[in-house]
């Protein structure tokens, strides 16, 4: 569910691999604004404000592999697969 | 649609049938060896490349190099080909190949000048050479910028995009 | 136990006996024999350190080249701890091809069969419904991509998948001196993706021409001397045939008439290189040679738009079938050489030895006619000559290590490329 939009002219990055794409924009709340990382893929999306992604910015690789460990996301958790959310 | 009939693309209808006229003439020249006549029809600042294509994810494509290129030449460099194809020890074109330049799909848009079009079109060459029944398929899209020069049309710009990232040719001793 | 890998049979020792390069003899059959080829696949790609790739082509953390080593698909990636590592190209679940795209970047890899995923040094990390569905009984730790030993010299990226191999400056031998000329003498990178183009040829017959065929271009290459890009049609007879160890060949062009790369590069050159090296480099004219078994290279020079301008390149015949080679080009550049050198040496590599170089063109005439001879079941038994300079060649002194011979005429490289392939594919190595 998303609380915040986007502005028109905040632009959207596309972040592209063989493996996966992700589309990545600044959205606003009504008191701030938050940056957007969705998944169009596998229909996931999350809003990360400063302090979220700052604490980023001091992660190994290690935690991206660790977050990788079940390559579906949130499908597989509880080992059954869950509702896909609405994109 | 205008009197001329310019019609959405912007260029009359005349010079659309110009511009295929001189891209099958120059097919022409090519399939026949008629090289000298062929660069009569590049202009002294003709560039003339085929860019390295490259295999790469949806959302990358199309990819092609910027940096690298099968071709890239000048009128000095095409002219220093043409005429080691004229020498006695061009081995690779003598016996030369039996070519045949399939130019369709013409595409014909008003060019940075008054005097100039860009046309995109679609290319197949089709190579054999001695009593071998294989044949090479070059396919790829041609984006050509013509200029008028003196009342004819002449070739400014090529850029040859194949579609193969490995070319399925032992040598590219042809033009495309 | 049985070994799985292919063993020489009866027909196969009785080929290799005829192959005798000490008597200047190589068969024919040598360029088109399938059971030959298989056996090349195991006893000399599978065992040799293999050139995949230039270090310029993965610079940053996640960067990745897909490339072979002999058939076998390779990923070369540099992983988020700036190490170069090179693995099978194939999941260890079902062995599909993970990386399908010819480069890119990325920390994980995610195999498009069953969504394995894998980190970029090669550790199996994500399985899907691992829990559920192998009850924890699934060994991720040995199912990593199987990773081949990778060692560099001067930037260039070698790796073999033979634990019982040396290390790679034992495999190079006098070569890695010759490799500092060309690919050590300056930061060098690669310029661009490689050109790549199939060519209807044994992979052999353009590895021994880089590594000992100076002769072939007074005839093959008369028409570039005719067009003034060279001096004469017997410009590459001077200098020097090196047998460079283990199957490797160089030859040296020299003297030069005039230094042949960029005068601002000269101090670069004098601190990277020893005195020996550099005073080499300046009496070279041009330098081709073959790292056993199928990376090639050239510096070459030629007076193009009335310039006189050099190029250095590689050049990679990778074996696709016995009549088949999937060749790679890749332009290698000073980091440093100033704009207008860079932009007329591109051009002199691409209008003399990419697929429609002028040079090359000829050269793959050559090797496809020879290919195509060599199935002919009496052509394919005929002793081809290799005799040039057997015996008679002079010793030179003061140019640099390996078997220095006076005169880049000579054949000696290409009995010392055969001598080393037999070896190999004997299994005496």
């Amino acid at each position: 569910m998303s609380d915040a939009t986007a502005r028109d002219g905040d632009p959207v990055i596309e972040v592209g691999n063989e493996f996966a794409l992700v589309s990545v924009r600044k959205v606003r709340t009504r008191n701030g604004v938050r940056l957007e990382i969705a998944s169009p893929r596998l229909g996931h999306r999350i809003q990360l404000d400063a302090l979220a992604l700052e604490s980023l910015t001091w992660q190994p690789m290690e935690t991206f592999t660790r977050f990788l460990q079940t390559p579906f996301g949130p499908l597989e958790t509880d080992g059954h697969a869950a509702e896909r959310p609405d994109p | 649609m205008s009197a001329q009939g310019a019609g959405a693309t912007g260029v009359p209808a005349d010079v659309r049938v110009e511009v295929l006229e001189f891209l099958h003439h120059e097919a022409e020249l090519l399939d026949d060896g008629r090289l000298d006549e062929w660069l009569e029809l590049l202009t002294e600042d003709v560039s003339y490349a085929m860019p390295v294509r490259l295999t790469r994810e949806r959302g990358q494509e199309p990819a092609v190099s910027a940096e690298m290129q099968f071709f890239q030449d000048d009128l000095a460099t095409l002219r220093l080909r043409v005429r080691r194809l004229r020498t006695d020890f061009a081995w690779a074109e003598d016996p030369p190949s039996r070519t045949r330049h399939f130019v369709a799909n013409a595409r014909v848009a008003p060019g940075p000048t008054p005097d100039e079009v860009d046309v995109r079109c679609n290319v197949l060459v089709y190579r054999n050479r001695g009593a071998s029944a294989a044949s090479d398929l070059i396919s790829g899209e041609r984006r050509d910028r013509l200029r008028r020069v003196g009342g004819a049309w002449k070739l400014a710009r090529r850029v040859f995009v194949p579609d193969q990232a490995t070319l399925g040719v032992d040598n590219l001793a042809i033009f495309v | 136990m049985h070994s799985i890998d292919a063993v020489p049979t009866d027909r196969a020792a009785a080929l290799l006996d005829r192959v005798r390069p000490e008597q200047g003899e190589v068969p024919a059959f040598l360029f088109s024999d399938p059971e030959i080829y298989r056996l090349e696949m195991e006893r000399i790609f599978a065992r040799c350190w293999l050139f995949v790739a230039h270090e310029s082509e993965v610079p940053a953390p996640g960067d990745y080249v897909t490339r072979s080593m002999g058939e076998d698909a390779v990923i070369v990636a540099r992983g988020e701890d700036g190490a170069i590592r090179v693995m099978l190209n194939v999941c260890r679940h079902r062995g599909m091809r993970i990386c399908r795209a010819d480069l890119g970047n990325s920390s994980h890899f995610r195999c498009p069969y069953h969504g394995f995923t894998y980190k970029n040094t090669g550790e199996l990390i994500g399985v899907p419904f691992e829990k559920e569905l192998y009850a924890g009984a699934l060994i991720k730790d040995r199912m990593g991509l199987l990773q081949a030993r990778v060692a560099t010299h001067a930037g260039l990226v070698f790796a073999t998948f033979d634990e019982g191999a040396g290390t790679l400056a034992d495999y190079l031998g006098p070569m890695a001196w010759y490799l500092d000329l060309l690919a050590g003498r300056a930061e060098m990178e690669v310029v661009g993706p490689p050109h790549r183009h199939e060519l209807r040829a044994n992979w052999k017959l353009p590895a021994e021409n880089f590594a000992s065929d100076a002769y072939h271009t007074m005839h093959t290459h008369a028409s570039i001397a005719e067009i003034g890009l060279t001096p004469s049609a017997t410009w590459a007879k001077d200098g020097y045939h090196v047998a460079a160890g283990n199957g490797h060949g160089v030859m040296i062009g020299a003297p030069t008439r005039r230094f042949i790369f960029a005068e601002a590069l000269r101090p670069v050159f004098r601190r990277r290189l020893a005195p020996e090296q550099y005073a080499l480099l300046e009496r070279l004219a041009h330098m081709p040679g073959t790292v056993f078994p199928n990376l090639s290279f050239l510096i070459s020079a030629v007076t193009l738009k009335d310039r006189f301008v050099s190029h250095t390149e590689l050049l990679q015949w990778q074996p696709k079938g016995p009549d088949r080679i999937d060749v790679h080009s890749w332009l290698l550049m000073e980091k440093e050489a100033p704009p207008e050198v860079r932009e007329l040496s591109r051009q002199a590599f691409i209008v003399t030895f990419g697929p429609s170089g002028m040079l090359a063109q000829d050269d793959a005439e050559n090797f496809t006619g020879i290919t195509q001879n060599s199935r002919g079941p009496v052509a394919r038994r005929l002793a081809l000559n290799y005799e040039m300079g057997l015996g008679t060649a002079a010793p030179a002194a003061g140019v640099g290590p390996g078997q220095v011979l006076e005169g880049k005429y000579n054949e000696a490289n290409a009995r010392g490329f055969y001598r080393r392939w037999l070896e190999l594919m004997r299994g005496r190595a």
